[in-house]
């Protein structure tokens, strides 16, 4: 069994094993404060809206009286929407529920992520890296990654129909990006077809490793 | 596995301890006993050799083939 010799590399597994360690806290940290809005019902004041496409007529990002119009009615709901190129939120004293039924699947997958990557790093520690168990931990982690990417391109989808509905007051107008700015390809599904041709190449490596251990 | 290995009867036929060929040989003892109850994958040339010469044998005496079924 080879052993880890040098300093560096131990030193590099246990910052890792900390960085990981501390941000797997971020999520549950978020989660609180969800919860801790929910319950005070505290209220976001700003009302923002980032184009999702910088698109060719100025006219978009002109205030006529149509849209101040539909700006005021969304401060009369008491809501505020924000639209950007990666997220769209609805809060409200209602809507924060629904902005935590949002957030809840993607923190889940962080820490699905982060506590996977935790586990592969404390496997390395042990000099026990080729596991089947491991393989097993590199698809959760690509399938984590492929849930939010598709996770950001459906809201994505839903923040610029709603945009399109209460701003522009033409829900189904095609935004549909083209090029790759703001597309799938920014996404994290490339990583996740990525960690998973490496989970297919870690597997080849455990068999390796089994017909190597068996050979006397 | 279409090959079977059978160095325990070749140990019997030498009064000769598994412990004892594993010294000689210079294997571990957990690695002769992955060969004898057949969970090896394969056997270095060099290892066949030192256990033909330790048991005093052809290669052919330890290895047996039988087709699967």
């Amino acid at each position: 069994m080879n052993k880890i010799k040098t300093s560096r590399q131990r030193v590099v597994l246990v910052v890792v094993k900390w960085v990981l360690l501390i941000t797997m806290a971020l999520p549950i940290f978020a989660l609180f404060f969800h919860t801790y809005g929910i319950l005070f019902k505290y209220k976001y004041q700003q009302l923002s809206f980032t184009l999702p496409y910088k698109n060719n007529t100025d006219e978009v990002f002109t205030l006529n009286k149509e849209r101040v119009t539909a700006i005021d009615k969304l401060n009369d709901y008491k809501m505020n929407l924000s639209v950007n190129d990666f997220s769209f939120n609805v809060y409200d004293e209602v809507g924060r529920l629904e902005a935590l039924l949002l957030d809840i699947p993607i923190m889940i997958c962080y820490i699905i992520l982060l506590y996977m990557m935790f586990l592969l790093v404390r496997s390395a520690e042990k000099n026990v890296f080729f596991t089947y168990k491991n393989v097993k931990r590199l698809n959760y982690i690509g399938a984590a990654f492929l849930f939010l990417s598709i996770h950001d391109y459906v809201s994505d989808r839903i923040g610029i129909y709603f945009y399109n509905k209460l701003v522009l007051g033409k829900p189904w107008l095609t935004t549909f990006p083209v090029g790759f700015s703001g597309s799938i390809f920014e996404s994290f599904f490339f990583t996740a077809l990525m960690v998973f041709i490496l989970a297919q190449a870690f597997k080849q490596g455990v068999n390796l490793k089994e017909e190597q251990d068996l050979t006397i | 596995m279409a090959i079977i290995v059978n160095l325990d009867v070749m140990l019997a036929k030498r009064k000769m301890q598994s412990k004892e060929l594993a010294e000689i040989v210079g294997i571990t003892l957990a690695n002769l006993s992955i060969l004898k109850t057949g969970k090896a994958k394969a056997i270095r040339f060099s290892t066949l050799e030192a256990i033909c010469d330790a048991l005093d044998c052809q290669p052919g005496d330890i290895l047996e083939y039988t087709p699967d079924e």
